[in-house]
């Protein structure tokens, strides 16, 4: 038996490392970039270089990026402004003793963007901050329980975590799910558990791995406000994922209600790691008192880099780019698709489109699709949303839709 | 939802998932085969029926004897799932009732017995005999014990009930060695045919590569990052029915 052969145009240079890499890392690559999670022997696997909306793989292949790092790339790879703000601050030191006068501008900065609060902390990564928002509610409620929604991703640490190893039964005993925008469910849970509510934490949409994305309802944001307001729980925002996406006060003045606290992360420092939470000031108390930090959390150059992020995206009219580049790249794949007679289904806000093809429930199809566009140069993700970036121009777009012309031609000779 | 007692669920793993195995062991491999072949009467059928549980049909006929007839029946109630979990486990032996076939009892029970004991002795034998045979025989055991885990088993309920329905086939290369289907509410798991078209299937390129899964020794994600292990449509109910099928070790030890 054997294995089946691999796509005559798989990237070979990609293999070899992650067969080297296969004897020297658990999962040769592991967490969401995992081979694993895309479609193996079709994907690239590593990444050389990138510019723009464009990387290149280890085998010097060209892609038209549709993840954008799963996020963090928002301006575009290689963002000049950002690139010299970090550069300076790089030229006059990272990783200090205190953290660096950059930190208080950055601060001031993001509390004058996100309107609802009135204090800024700092961390590396989403779990950083999801987990640390968790604590915060915890602190000041005095209680334990945490609402989510069922499928919903806020981080790799243990009482979120999709994974299954290493947990105990303990880790999750206090974290309770319910189905997206059922608000039964959710009056439901207050009803019996509103006493030891600490926190109901949410993303501002429902935006599954695996799953078509879901927007709220109408009445979802103001039930979820008033049941937690009803019941002395905080409502914590994971904006980790879609923050400066939609709008650039926060994706709750996309949907328009106020949260408690709010999660930051993917978007902030077009790819330098740094996340965010910003609160309330009645909860700034509570917040002094759960313990934060981390080795390279002081670290000035993604701190200078989020600032000159965060102020550009608010220079180029970033959310409108993005959505304008969104919409168009999705009438152009329904258009293509129905050209094709192979319909698509496109959810979730046209920044963030989630995309897959009808009738096709467990992605088998959405694969064999995305594989096929892999060879015509665009990486699109068979179950996870795409992201665009500003770099993501009308010619790009334009571009990405003749290669996934040519990717609908192929695979529909593939289906007949 | 009701968990069932340990004894309970013991008894329906050795219903619903090794005497299945038994069977595909006596009808589709020559060792199996082997094993019957001395035997004078070819068309007679063990009924293993456990109060509150249900029932399990052994049918030993072979084809090329071509009898219309009906089988002969020896039909085996036990009066609790304890009764039949000491017969697998050879803890103490107190005779089922014969319902029907009592003249059968003395003659090919103990015919059961040396099939069943031949299936241990490949199960436990030395690892290197017999390997792919022992590997083929594991995964059928744990396809079919991840079924009944998910049904009756309070962790394994709580690890499918997240999951989207659908059935998960495990193939090496081209041939299938079961599948276990998760509606929502209930697991049901087979070696043949399927009852619809595969959520998610998982086809492993080697027996190598399956018996280092069944060990716990298969770092997964490189291996499928590799292709050598394939998994093609909603890989989240695979991943779940494998977690579940490595819980079968704690009752069903190899
Ligand atoms: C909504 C959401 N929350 C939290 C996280 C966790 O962020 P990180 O991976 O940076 O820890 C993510 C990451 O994808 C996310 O999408």
């Amino acid at each position: 038996m054997n294995k089946p052969p691999l796509q005559p145009s798989f990237p070979k240079a990609s293999m070899a490392l992650f067969e080297r890499a296969a004897k020297v890392v658990p999962g040769g690559i592991y967490g969401h970039a995992s081979p694993a999670l895309t479609v193996p022997g079709a994907f690239p696997y590593y990444a050389v270089r990138a510019e723009g909306c464009r990387y290149w793989d280890a085998d010097g292949v060209e892609y038209l990026d549709f993840m954008c790092g799963y996020g963090p790339i928002i301006l575009g790879h290689n963002h000049a402004g950002v690139e010299d703000a970090a550069a300076h601050q790089r030229r006059l030191g990272d990783c200090f003793n205190h953290p660096a006068p950059v930190m208080v501008e950055l601060a001031e900065y993001m509390v004058s963007l996100v309107d609802f609060a009135d204090w800024a902390v700092f961390g590396k990564n989403g779990s950083d901050m999801t987990t640390w928002a968790v604590q915060v509610a915890r602190e000041f409620t005095g209680r334990k329980k945490i609402l989510k929604a069922s499928g919903a991703y806020h981080g790799k640490d243990a009482w979120c975590s999709p994974g299954h190893g290493g947990l105990i039964e303990e880790d999750r005993r206090h974290i309770h799910n319910f189905r997206w925008n059922d608000l039964d469910a959710l009056e439901s849970w207050f009803k019996t558990h509103g006493e030891q509510a600490a926190a109901v934490i949410l993303t501002p949409y429902h935006h599954p791995a695996f799953g078509d994305s879901e927007m709220p309802s109408q009445e979802f944001w103001p039930t979820v406000r008033r049941l937690c307001d009803k019941h002395g729980a905080l409502l914590i925002l994971d904006d980790v994922r879609a923050g400066f996406r939609l709008h650039g006060g926060g994706s709750h003045r996309f949907f328009g209600f106020e949260p408690d606290i709010s999660c930051y992360c993917k978007a902030i420092a077009n790819g330098y790691p740094i996340s965010a939470a910003l609160g309330r000031k009645e909860f700034k108390a509570a917040a002094s008192r759960v313990f934060l930090t981390g080795s390279y959390w002081n670290g000035a150059v993604a701190m200078s880099a989020a600032l000159a992020c965060l102020q550009t995206l608010e220079k180029e009219k970033a959310i409108e780019k993005m959505a304008a580049a969104g919409e168009m790249l999705r009438d152009g794949l329904l258009a293509l698709a129905s050209k094709f007679n192979s319909p698509l289904v496109i959810s979730g806000p046209p920044s963030m489109p989630s995309v897959r093809l009808a009738h096709d429930d467990n992605f088998e199809r959405t694969q064999e699709f995305c594989a096929i566009a892999a060879r015509e140069g665009l990486f699109f993700h068979p179950h996870h949303n795409w992201f665009l970036s500003v770099a993501h121009d009308g010619a790009a777009i334009t571009e990405s839709l003749r290669r996934a012309e040519r990717a609908f031609v192929s695979f529909k000779s593939t289906v007949s | 939802m009701d968990f069932c007692s340990h004894d309970t669920l013991l008894a329906r793993l050795h219903m619903e998932a090794l005497l299945p195995v038994i069977r595909f062991f006596i009808e589709e491999t020559p060792e199996g085969k082997a094993v019957t072949e001395s035997w004078q009467d070819w068309h007679w059928e063990m009924r293993w029926h456990v109060m509150g549980i249900g029932k399990t049909t052994l049918l030993f006929d072979r084809a090329t004897v071509g009898v219309a007839c009906q089988p002969r029946r020896l039909h085996l109630l036990f009066l609790s799932p304890f009764q039949l979990n000491s017969i697998f486990l050879k803890k103490g032996f107190s005779l089922p009732l014969p319902l029907s076939g009592f003249s059968l009892l003395f003659s090919h029970l103990p015919r059961f017995q040396s099939l069943a004991d031949q299936f241990e002795k490949i199960m436990r034998g030395n690892r290197h005999e017999n390997a792919p045979l022992r590997c083929l025989l594991a995964i059928k055991t744990a396809i079919l014990s991840a079924a009944v885990l998910a049904e009756c088993e309070q962790e394994s309920h709580d690890l499918i009930s997240g999951c989207t329905p659908g059935l998960a086939l495990f193939k090496l290369g081209q041939t299938n060695l079961g599948w276990i289907r998760w509606d929502g509410r209930h697991a049901t798991g087979g070696l043949d045919t399927l009852p619809e078209p595969p959520t998610v299937t998982v086809s492993f390129t080697s027996t190598a590569l399956l018996q280092a899964a069944l060990d716990g020794q298969l770092d997964q994600l490189a291996a499928v990052g590799l292709c050598d292990i394939q998994v093609c449509g909603l890989a989240p109910l695979a991943d779940v029915f494998g977690l579940i099928m490595d819980r079968a070790n704690k009752y069903l030890q190899p």
